[in-house]
């Protein structure tokens, strides 16, 4: 018996939902309480959680580790160890790596996230959300110092005025440089002339514009310092 | 001093509540219960951002009452109460779980000491009653051993008095001297109790126990 379009469409709708439904229970997510209360061979991940330039330690901030190994159809996420910080913002994960979740030089195993319970509006991370460190690479007895500052959030609108006078080998380029392991870049290739940057606050930024026009290398800088949610204008000309 | 000053608020409640009565015609009863104790809220979590988590599943309620006529279907009276609620440990580490080779566990228990006031409203052949209940609970915290290839995680048992309070409604049936019934309501204490980790850290957490409890009960009137 041939289908009508109509009991086609829908019987594809059907077989569309079934494979949904189907394809999003291959992700589990677990809690790991024998690694949370690691009785030995731990690893463990410790520093200081600090913002503004290095200079406040953030209390009460809780922190977990994940591991997880998967693709978009199906995934195994274990919670690992979890806590909060201190008044000083110190910090310990000690966890227990199990068999499935060392390093395999022959096959990819998964990874391992240190995340923060933050809300990523307020705070600039360098994954935009609330991961703050991203590894593949752990072992069992391993101590890892890891001090993180998480600087509060601030904007700088940059606008790049006469870009259409670029020639072919011109170059527009401009680095915003504070203490981060991540910084933006905006390369002016694109028509685009203006961008809303995320930078940090209470720390001097260094607005760094490197421009070549006929052959001719030019850097400015510009050092501003931004409170927490304030937008910034700057504007430059090529 | 915590237990001292609660038991003694216990005890003079009692007395106040016997005192309060001076008519012969006013009856008395000893009443017997057993029922199950059902966790709810955040003694029954399996939440993985607890300091210590609780992992408590339904057990059994054991209680003692004596409840004396204080006015018009109105009672005063005393229960001393046992729960008892075991830890699921097939949360913490599944059966199959590669790095487990042993785990068992002791489980939360609450001894009860209650100062009682209920209400009864008379129906045909028996009685439907409303209880409030308040006074002092010593608990204890369960205890966890598990063995793993990679060592040992023990956490001992913590021992907290605090306030506890308990509402109940429930109907009795009247057998000459003898009633019959069933009772349900909530029973809760937030004690405070120390967790020390692995490393020999030491936290003190603060966990609302408040079970739902069903039973049934006999009682002996005279």
């Amino acid at each position: 018996m041939l289908l009508q379009p109509l009991q086609m469409k829908t019987f594809l709708l059907c077989l569309l939902a079934m494979l949904t439904l189907l394809l999003s229970s291959c992700h589990t997510k677990t809690d790991d309480f024998v690694s949370k209360h690691c009785p030995g061979s731990c690893t463990v991940i410790k520093g200081t959680l600090t913002t503004d330039a290095r200079n406040k330690p953030l209390a009460g901030v809780k922190l977990e580790v994940q591991w997880r190994e998967g693709d978009m159809f199906s995934s195994i996420s274990r919670r690992k160890a979890i806590t909060t910080t201190d008044d000083k913002g110190n910090f310990e994960l000690r966890f227990l790596l199990r068999d499935d979740e060392l390093p395999d030089p022959y096959s990819y195993n998964g990874s391992f996230t240190v995340k923060a319970h933050i809300n990523p509006d307020d705070y600039l991370t360098c994954s935009g959300g609330n991961t703050l460190l991203h590894t593949y690479d752990l072992k069992r007895d391993t101590t890892i110092i890891f001090d993180y500052v998480l600087p509060r959030k601030a904007f700088i609108e940059i606008q790049a005025n006469n870009l259409q006078a670029r020639q072919q080998d011109d170059f527009l380029q401009t680095v915003i440089l504070y203490d981060s392991p991540c910084l933006p870049a905006i390369s002016w290739f694109t028509r685009d002339t203006k961008y809303t940057v995320p930078v940090a606050a209470n720390q001097p930024l260094i607005i760094r514009t490197t421009k070549r026009k006929s052959g001719v290398e030019t850097i400015t800088e510009k050092v501003i310092t931004l409170a927490p949610g304030q937008t910034s204008n700057y504007q430059l000309t090529f | 001093m915590k237990s001292i000053l609660l038991g003694l608020l216990l005890v003079f409640i009692t007395f106040t509540a016997s005192a309060q009565s001076d008519s012969s015609a006013h009856a008395s009863e000893f009443r017997v219960y057993f029922g199950g104790a059902f966790p709810k809220g955040d003694f029954q979590s399996s939440d993985f951002e607890d300091t210590y988590t609780p992992f408590a599943v339904s057990g059994p309620l054991m209680q003692v009452s004596y409840a004396r006529s204080v006015g018009r279907n109105l009672y005063g009276g005393a229960t001393l109460g046992l729960r008892i609620n075991p830890m699921d440990l097939d949360k913490f580490a599944d059966d199959n779980d590669e790095l487990v080779l042993s785990k068992q566990s002791r489980s939360w228990q609450s001894v009860f000491t209650l100062a009682d006031a209920a209400y009864r409203f008379n129906l045909t052949d028996g009685y439907f009653f409303v209880k409030g209940s308040a006074g002092a609970a010593f608990n204890h915290s369960a205890a966890l051993h598990v063995e793993t290839t990679y060592g040992t995680i023990d956490q001992a048992a913590d021992k907290a008095t605090a306030f506890a309070y308990g509402v109940a409604t429930g109907m009795f049936m009247n057998l000459d001297k003898l009633e019959l019934g069933f009772e349900t309501g909530i029973l809760s204490t937030r004690p405070e109790f120390k967790y020390t980790d692995t490393q020999g850290r030491s936290t003190n957490y603060k966990l609302s126990m408040t079970t739902i409890n069903l039973g049934i009960f006999g009682a002996f009137r005279f």
